[in-house]
Formats: C-alpha cells, sequence, structure tokens
C-alpha cells in the first residue's frame, strides 16, 4: 500500500500544479499499462487502438456512466464493482435495468488484455467488442448502440473528451468501444503477495501458504495456471451431471463442449463471491470442497479430475484457502485511477 | 517585398484554383467500374413485402429483409492478372438503392473477364476488434453474444410457416459461413479505360437460394440465428445466388 500511495500523492501535486499554472500541461505518463516481467505476452496489444491517457479516461467516464442504459440506472460499474475487483458482490448472477436478473454471474474485471476470449462461453472475441453486449442486452442495461451515441455526443464533457483522446468531434461506436477497452484493458492486477513470492522476495510466504502454493500446482495449476491462474481453456470442472447451462457449446455447437466453461482466473478471489459461472458457492470452503469431495461424473466431465474429488485432508484444505487469501491486490481494488471520476 | 508577396498570393489562389478546376474536369477517374446487384425472383424484380413469391416447394411468401456483405472483391483480366481492391467491405441492402451499386476505383485499365468475391467478412476482420464503415456494429449485422459478423440477413412471411427470419454467420471452423463467388461474364468483357465507367450487372435471384444446391422449404426451417450447420447450409444456398446479366461499357 505504502509505496503505491507516494507516486499518486506525487501526481496529484503535479496534477494540482500544472492546474494552476497551465491546464494544457499533459498529465499524460499518470496511467501506463503495467506488464510484469514474468507474465506472457499479452493478447491484447493496443496495436490497432493506441493507448492514451485521455482515451482511457473516456473510457473510465463511459464504465461509471449510467447514461449507457436505457432508463440511466446501471452503469458498466453496477455490475463491475472495484471493490469486488469488477465483480459483482454478492449477486450470484447479474443484475440489470427494472431489476431484471441475468443468467450468470458476473466476472472481474483484470488483466484482461492477457485473455484469449470473454464470457464464461467465450463468445467474445476481442475486448474492444465487449461492451456491445451488455449495453444492448435487454436485460442488463438496454439500450440501442445509436442511442447510447446520441445522448452522449449530445453532452459537451464528451465531445471534449472525444476531441483530446482520437481527436474527433464525436463519439463514434468505434471510439465508445476502443476509448472503454483502454479503460478496461489498463487494469492490470499483479501486486500480491503471491506476485512477491514469484518475484524471489525472501519470507514473501510462510511455511501453511507454501504448503497451500504446493497442493495449488500438483492439482489446480494444470488449469489455473501460473502465473496468470488461467491458461484460458474451456473445461467442465465437475459441477453438473447434468447442464442447466450448456455453456462452451452455445458458442460452438460441438456436444463434447456441453458444460465447459472458462477457466477463470483466481487473482483477487477472495473477494469475487460468489463464484462459478452461476454463482452457486459463496465461499472458498465451499469451491475446496467441491474439489475435495464434490465433483460429479457427466459425459464432457475433465478427465484429470477425480470422480468424488480429491479427497482433501482438513490440513490440506485450510493450507488451500490460505494460498488462495494470498491473492488479494489491495492495491488495485482502491487505485483511483480505476475508480468512479464523478468522486474525484 | 509587398508587391512580390502580393504577386506570389495571387499566383497561388490561380494555382489553388486552376488545380480545382482541373480535377473535376477530370471526372470520371480513369480506372472505375461500377458493379449493379439487380435482386429478382426468378423472372421477376424483387419488391418487398407487397409481392407473394412461390419457392420450388411449392410455398408462397413475401420478402421483408435483404441484406448481406460483399467481401474482397477482384476482377480478373484476359491476361489473367487480377486486381484485388484494397479495403474490400460492402454491405448490400436490396432495399436501399445508395448500397446495391458498388463503385470500385483505381482498376487498372485492360478488359476483364471475371469477378470474384466474398459473401462474407473474412475471419480477420471477425475478430480485429471494433469496426467502422461498412463493418460498424451500429450496421446490425454483428452477433454480439457470439461475436461475429452477420453475413446474410433475409427475413420475410410464409402463407403456409408466418414468419421467417434466415440470419447467417460464422466465420471459422467447420461452419464457416463465408462463401467465395466467382461470375464469368460469358465471353464479355468488361473494359476500364480513361474516360469511361463500365457497369457489370449481376442478377441476385432469391428463387435460386430456396432451391439450390439443396432444396429450402420455410414450414422445415422457419429460423437461422447462429452460427452453426444450419447457417453453412444457408451459406451454400446463398453462393448460387449471384449470376451474370450483361455488361454497359
Ligand atoms: C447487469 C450487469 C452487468 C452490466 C451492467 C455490465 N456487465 Fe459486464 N458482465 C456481466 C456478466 C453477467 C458477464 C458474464 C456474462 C457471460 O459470461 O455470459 C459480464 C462480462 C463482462 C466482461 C468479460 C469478462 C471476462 O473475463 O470474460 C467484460 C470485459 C465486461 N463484462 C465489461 C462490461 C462493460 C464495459 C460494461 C458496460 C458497458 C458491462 N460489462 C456492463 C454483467 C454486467
Ligand atoms: C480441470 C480444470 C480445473 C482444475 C484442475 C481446477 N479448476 Fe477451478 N475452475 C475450473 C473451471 C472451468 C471453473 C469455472 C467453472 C464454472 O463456473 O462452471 C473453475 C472455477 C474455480 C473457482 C471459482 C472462480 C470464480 O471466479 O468463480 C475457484 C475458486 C477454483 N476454481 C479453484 C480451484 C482450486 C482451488 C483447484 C484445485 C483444488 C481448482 N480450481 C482446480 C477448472 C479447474
Amino acid at each position: 500500500m505504502k509505496r503505491n500511495l507516494f507516486p499518486l500523492f506525487i501526481f496529484s501535486l503535479v496534477f494540482f500544479v500544472s492546474c494552476k499554472k497551465d491546464p494544457a500541461i499533459p498529465v499524460d505518463q499518470t496511467i501506463e499499462v503495467e506488464q510484469p516481467s514474468y507474465f506472457p505476452s499479452p493478447v491484447y496489444t493496443f496495436d490497432n487502438n493506441t493507448f492514451t491517457q485521455d482515451g482511457f479516461e473516456l473510457g473510465r467516464m463511459l464504465f461509471y456512466d449510467p447514461v449507457l442504459s436505457l432508463d440511466s440506472t446501471v452503469s458498466c460499474a453496477t455490475c463491475h464493482q472495484q471493490f469486488a475487483a469488477f465483480s459483482n458482490f454478492d449477486h450470484p448472477t447479474s443484475h440489470g435495468i427494472n431489476s431484471l436478473f441475468g443468467k450468470r454471474n458476473t466476472p472481474a474485471l483484470y488483466n484482461l488484455i492477457w485473455k484469449t476470449n470473454f464470457m464464461w462461453d467465450g463468445g467474445v472475441n476481442n475486448l474492444e467488442i465487449q461492451p456491445i453486449n451488455p449495453i444492448t442486452n435487454p436485460i442488463e442495461m438496454g439500450e440501442t448502440l445509436e442511442n447510447v451515441l446520441m445522448k452522449l455526443n449530445r453532452q459537451k464533457k464528451y465531445i471534449d473528451k472525444v476531441k483530446l483522446a482520437f481527436g474527433v468531434d464525436s463519439i463514434d461506436s468505434q471510439k465508445l468501444l476502443k476509448s472503454l477497452a483502454q479503460f478496461m484493458g489498463a487494469m492490470s492486477s499483479n501486486n500480491t503477495r503471491y506476485d512477491d513470492y514469484l518475484q524471489g522476495k525472501p519470507d514473501a510466504f510462510n511455511s501453511s501458504e507454501l504448503s497451500g502454493l504446493n497442493i495449488f500446482k500438483e492439482k489446480c495449476a494444470s488449469c489455473h495456471a501460473e502465473p496468470l491462474l488461467t491458461n484460458n481453456g474451456f473445461v467442465n470442472n465437475g459441477l453438473d451431471s447434468i447442464f442447466s447451462d450448456s455453456g462452451r457449446q452455445k458458442i460452438t455447437q460441438l456436444a463434447e463442449d456441453a458444460g465447459k466453461f472458462k477457466i477463470p482466473s483466481l487473482r483477487n478471489i477472495a473477494v469475487t463471491l460468489p463464484y462459478m459461472h452461476d454463482g452457486r458457492f459463496n465461499t472458498l470452503e465451499e469451491v475446496v470442497d467441491h474439489y475435495s469431495n464434490g465433483i460429479v461424473s457427466s459425459t464432457t466431465v475433465d478427465s484429470t479430475l477425480p470422480i468424488g474429488g480429491f479427497q482433501f485432508s482438513v490440513q490440506q484444505k485450510t493450507d488451500l484457502i490460505i494460498f488462495l487469501n494470498t491473492l488479494t491486490d489491495d492495491d488495485f481494488l482502491h487505485d483511483a485511477r480505476f475508480s468512479d471520476p464523478a468522486f474525484q | 517585398m509587398k508587391v512580390l508577396q502580393y504577386i506570389s498570393i495571387v499566383v497561388l489562389t490561380v494555382v489553388i484554383f486552376s488545380a480545382c478546376k482541373k480535377d473535376e474536369q477530370i471526372a470520371p477517374v480513369p480506372g472505375m467500374a461500377k458493379i449493379e446487384f439487380n435482386h429478382v425472383v426468378g423472372a421477376s424484380d424483387l419488391t418487398f413485402n407487397s409481392v407473394v413469391y412461390t419457392n420450388s416447394s411449392a410455398e408462397t411468401f413475401t420478402i421483408s429483409k435483404l441484406r448481406y456483405y460483399v467481401s474482397n472483391i477482384q476482377f480478373t483480366k484476359d491476361d489473367n492478372t487480377v486486381f484485388v481492391e484494397p479495403e474490400s467491405y460492402h454491405l448490400i441492402d436490396a432495399k436501399d438503392e445508395n448500397t446495391d451499386e458498388l463503385t470500385i476505383s483505381n482498376v487498372p485499365d485492360g478488359n476483364y473477364t471475371s469477378i470474384t468475391f466474398m459473401i462474407g467478412v473474412d475471419s480477420t476482420r471477425n475478430v480485429s476488434g471494433a469496426q467502422t464503415g461498412a463493418l460498424d456494429p451500429l450496421n446490425d449485422m454483428f452477433w454480439d453474444w457470439n461475436s461475429g459478423y452477420i453475413f446474410f440477413k433475409m427475413e420475410g412471411d410464409c402463407d403456409q410457416a408466418g414468419s421467417f427470419i434466415y440470419h447467417v454467420g460464422g466465420y471459422s471452423g467447420k461452419y464457416a459461413a463465408q462463401r467465395m463467388v466467382t461470375v464469368l461474364f460469358n465471353g464479355n468483357k468488361l473494359t476500364v479505360a480513361e474516360g469511361k465507367i463500365p457497369q457489370l450487372l449481376l442478377h441476385v435471384d432469391v428463387a435460386s437460394f430456396f432451391s439450390t444446391p439443396n432444396t429450402i422449404s420455410i414450414v422445415d426451417l422457419t429460423n437461422s440465428g447462429s452460427a452453426g450447420a444450419t447457417s453453412s447450409m444457408l451459406a451454400d444456398q446463398y453462393a448460387g445466388m449471384f449470376a451474370f446479366d450483361k455488361i454497359q461499357n
């Protein structure tokens, strides 16, 4: 925490000073897309969407603006809450306009530029495309892109910002989507005790955490691959014998994909409850119990998972959970650059 | 000094104006060709909503919508050289006369004997994020839940089956629905040359969609709304809709 507050303080200072002296002085260095050296190369590269401070800030304004929804009640941040690593705290399935509920649990948003596709079923193939879905989904934001653009282009603050960000006089669908991609793409989360461990910091982990990590490496990391804690694949982790949500099959139409879902990253897992695509588990204890004793047989259950579960001892379960609790990135959860710009 | 400045401004103005004039005179620009897509049902022109047609399954129907992507256009010359249109993405709306005629520019002079194009959008553009122009998601030809372009939309009403909606897409894998179409000019030549805008007229036949290569019964198939086996089958149907009509050089 401490070490990250200092640059923020400096930044605020610079910001105020520059505001007073000359509002035109760019404060451009303030956000960059962090890519730790021990992460693989990102999938989304910003090659066709040059990352700028203004582009990022435009995306941030949009992310927090309920004007994106039909009745101006729901913003992206209604469902994607920063303190919950941009998942929806305590909502098993999403909750949109008119209190309509979706079918799936709202995933956390971070390290998105390392993802090969989006949604629990992987139906969305590019970070830039993702926002079309909630905006136009009748039970999420229930709007049309045309109408959203019309509403945005009536507001001076958006006209001013898109000019700074892209040098154009109005927001079209591409600028809307690319700026949201800049904001979301910059959400890197990599400041955890686990990252300290990965970087070889001595005493990053105590013995219980180390033991949890070792169990994790042996039983979980084939899917929740280090260091991102996902290999971006789709598998059936043995939740159900009959599938009420066909998952990946919806996209591929292949019987062999029935009941398979995106392997989620487990970073910030302690704060992204509830768990699984339908939010069926409320605690990490329940999740670990599932892997220990709850894995059920079905046509597509992953062959590496033992039916009936791994049969963990009480100590193993405790250690696993202790390890999962080292994955919380408090700096990310409180990073002011990602918070609601209206409150700054 | 002042005089010199004055003169140079005058000269500059003259140059600018004369340049403008010249530009206007050069229309038509060398290397242009037009492609007109004429939508028909068998022997008659396609009229939306009001005219009832009969398909090869003896079902009677009207058409309310026909839109599709034509992309990656190429012309082949009589010496077998090929001109590929850059950034070649066009959305044709049979209802909209502004879109059913395409103007292709910078075509090298020569006599062309065939055209090849894709119905649909290549997989690259399906995975490249937010696009503009013909590929803007605002055009209502985009699936957001399984992202990718809708290559072809045909909608209508059938007396025997009620409304039918055929939305076809799918950019990769075994059900990919892009289809390459080559139309030979039957010995005719599209002559691209300075001062000319030759025009290629194509027939796009809805009757053929229902009959070739498979017979489509609307009663049996009222809806296609995603990529997959049905989409891919319907793509085979639209691949055969395009036929040579005539050339006006
Ligand atoms: C009503 C709640 C709701 C709103 C509002 C909402 N989302 Fe989501 N978001 C979800 C749910 C639920 C999913 C997962 C859906 C699925 O997998 O089928 C999701 C998935 C995502 C994902 C994919 C994450 C991943 O790892 O696969 C991104 C990115 C995202 N949303 C961004 C946004 C943006 C940007 C907005 C605003 C334009 C927004 N969301 C508005 C509920 C919401
Ligand atoms: C065979 C691959 C596989 C293995 C091995 C695996 N998981 Fe998972 N895990 C998944 C998939 C897939 C999901 C999402 C399933 C769903 O929602 O339907 C998931 C979900 C989770 C979630 C919930 C994440 C969220 O955001 O909702 C947690 C926590 C989790 N796994 C922990 C573990 C632990 C701990 C282990 C080792 C004991 C483990 N996993 C082993 C594939 C796997």
